[in-house]
């Protein structure tokens, strides 16, 4: 009778199915999965954004936009792209990967993974509504600089307010990864083994842990001068505006980080893979990545060396900053020994990390360009800047990202991507976005400034071809978008190891990974 | 686990306490609070790993061991008797409760299970307590 009544009541509970799923849930491959659909549709909000910009760009004269709303497209887009985007796609990863890699349940604090997922969308609500109010939405560039932004309309209260929820939403997602992998890991699971993927999202959030507070001073202290009669960073009442460019960019340079050294994870577990060979160097690896963590620490300056320091200060943040060549090179190169004599495949997520290398190089070299402080004096605000972060972030990080949701949808879904359109996607991506930001060198070399509507004749045919880049690339997206949605829907059945030799603990599990995976700890050799 | 607390609270201050004596000061509350979450998180998820709930299945008797932080509490039931039942949250959006206990006396066990292991925790319990029953009977009946 015991037996019968229990087996009753066991039939009443359930989990909640729907919308009610998505909000209550706590369970990490759905945060995770929620994560990478707000980055995904952040991304092509973004991208529209930029498809405005560089339609004004097409030709020379204002004839899309006026330039005010220009501007607002090009703060927007940055905003979007790096908080919205970028940084909840990796999450996104962290969340459904870090468990399954160290073996582990689920997150250590899975009621504060689903409340920092869900603060996202209020904040970029209220960032995106920001262009709906009286004066439009902010227009003072990312960077919100004072005195510009202390100027700025409403809007500017928006986004201030909006940055503060997507900083909470970030340090509760680095206080939940970081408790996750000190807590959490299966047995014999020592740190020295965890994939690199885990080490590189490890001190992604101590960088955040780190900067997030500065970032938040910041804009509070913008918020105080433009309501409270403050003084930080008002000149008008005594403020230093430069001070705020130094405290800034002491954020925004690991920012920087915190954007590509995940992406260096994503590809350190794909190279092995389609090399069939162990990554070369692990400790090495670690080591550059910590390295590169301390150093994004003392080189903020570089990117205002035209604000005017002392000459100290100019060659101390050009040596620091060249120095960060050093363990990105140990990256390279062991990537690339990883490669050296292994079975080589080229299956899409390798196509991908392969060019991560290749472009992320190129914005490398041309970091250190603008690292040495007299030949930034010519290049600074102008497209070659333009042209070398989006090197370094979308054909680092993005791209990095396409190449990982390859590499493991297979185990999210169950299902084998179409590779044919998979290798197509890859191959007018990269082609399109060579063909929109390579030109961009040029126009900066020449001495087109940034964030401007209109330009001088002599950059005209350049900034044709970037537009028309621009064009295509945002269409190839579309590709993604469909061979994600239709690996999601059905496709040939995928095997639990997916690849041919693949590593870690993800690979283990079933696919479709069950909702609860590692519910007994695994044993590790 | 303290030291990397400690690492994090001189990076965050140092970071901090060089704006504050700049005159930024508005950056240290914001250390302040983050590193208070850091250090939270770690001491609640430090002393999670500690805790456990034991269930001794013996001929006579079922006996529950909870240890939670520094508490520990025991509960002895007649096997014979003994129940698992389970019973729904304050509402659907609520984990269900499992109990196990015997003449109206319940305690819940296995709340951080999901609803799934909660199942599965069930039924190997009863088929634990139920092994034993043949062998009780065996007895009456000599």
């Amino acid at each position: 009778m015991a037996t019968a009544e229990a087996a009753h009541h066991d039939e009443h509970h359930g989990h909640p199915t729907g919308i009610l799923r998505w909000i209550t849930t706590t369970n990490h491959k759905d945060i995770g999965t929620l994560y990478l659909c707000f980055s995904l549709t952040m991304f092509l909000v973004g991208g529209l954004m930029a498809l405005v910009i560089r339609a004004e760009l097409f030709q020379p004269g204002l004839q899309v936009v006026d330039p005010h709303f220009f501007n607002q497209m090009t703060t927007m887009h940055a905003l979007v792209m790096i908080f919205g985007a970028v940084m909840p796609g990796f999450v996104g990863f962290a969340n459904w990967m870090i468990p399954m890699m160290i073996g582990a349940p689920d997150m250590a604090l899975p009621r504060l993974n689903n409340w920092s997922f869900w603060i996202l969308p209020f904040a970029f609500t209220m960032l995106l509504a920001s262009l709906f109010t009286a004066g439009g939405g902010p227009a003072s560039g990312w960077t919100l600089y004072a005195p510009l932004s202390i100027q700025g309309g409403m809007s500017v209260d928006m986004t201030i307010f909006a940055i503060h929820m997507m900083g909470v939403s970030s340090i509760l997602g680095a206080i939940n990864v970081i408790v996750t992998i000190f807590n959490m890991r299966a047995p014999g699971m020592a740190l020295m083994k965890l994939p690199l993927f885990v080490w590189t999202w490890l001190i992604t959030a101590f960088l955040l842990i780190a900067v997030m507070p500065v970032l938040a001073g910041a804009v509070t202290m913008l918020l105080t001068d433009r309501h409270f009669d403050t003084a930080f960073f008002n000149p008008a009442g005594g403020g230093d505006p430069v001070m705020f460019q130094h405290i800034f960019w002491f954020f925004g340079h690991p920012e920087v980080y915190i954007l590509i050294l995940p992406a260096f994870g994503i590809i350190s577990e794909i190279i092995p893979t389609f090399s069939r060979k162990p990554l070369f160097g692990y400790t090495t690896m670690v080591l550059a990545t910590a390295g590169i963590a301390f150093l994004s620490f003392i080189v903020w300056a570089h990117h205002m060396f035209t604000v005017g320091m002392p000459l100290a200060g100019e060659l101390f943040f050009m040596y620091s900053t060249m120095l960060i060549a050093v363990p990105t090179g140990v990256k390279v190169f062991n990537w690339v020994s990883t490669m050296w004599r292994g079975s080589l495949t080229f299956e899409t997520p390798m196509l991908f990390a392969l060019a991560v290398v290749f472009l992320f190089t190129i914005g490398g070299f041309s970091g250190l360009m603008l690292a040495i402080t007299p030949a930034d004096f010519q290049y600074h605000d102008t497209y070659f800047v333009v042209a070398h972060f989006h090197y370094v972030l979308f054909s680092g990080s993005v791209m990095a990202m396409m190449g990982g949701a390859y590499y493991w949808l297979p185990k999210w879904t169950g299902h084998m991507y179409d590779e044919r359109l998979g290798k197509i996607h890859f191959w007018t991506n990269t082609i399109f976005f060579n063909i929109t930001f390579f030109p961009q060198h040029f126009l900066g070399l020449a001495g087109m400034p940034r964030r401007i509507p209109d330009y001088a004749l002599q950059f005209t045919e350049f900034n044709v071809i970037s537009s028309m880049g621009a064009f295509g690339l945002g269409l190839s997206q579309l590709i993604f978008v469909y061979v994600v949605i239709k690996c999601v829907r059905g496709g040939k059945k995928a095997s639990d190891k997916v690849w041919d030799q693949p590593r870690g603990l993800e690979w283990t599990v079933p696919s479709p990974a069950p909702h609860h995976t590692f519910d007994t700890p695994p044993k590790i050799a | 686990m303290a030291l990397v607390v400690i690492c994090l609270v001189v990076v965050s201050a140092t970071i901090s306490l060089s704006f504050f004596t700049l005159g930024y000061w508005m950056i240290l509350p914001f250390a302040g609070l983050e590193i208070l979450a850091v250090t939270a998180a770690m001491a609640i998820s430090v002393r999670a790993t500690k805790d456990y709930e034991l269930i001794v299945v013996n001929d006579q008797t079922v006996t529950v061991t909870k240890r939670r932080g520094k508490r520990m509490v025991t509960h002895d039931f007649q096997r014979y008797w003994t129940r698992i039942r389970r019973e729904r949250g304050v509402n659907r959006l609520h984990p269900t409760h499992l109990l196990i206990g015997s003449h109206g006396r319940f305690v819940a066990i296995g709340s951080a299970l999901t609803e799934e292991l909660k199942d599965k925790l069930a039924r190997q319990i009863r088929k634990a307590i139920r092994n034993h029953y043949p062998q009780v009977h065996n007895k009456v009946s000599e």
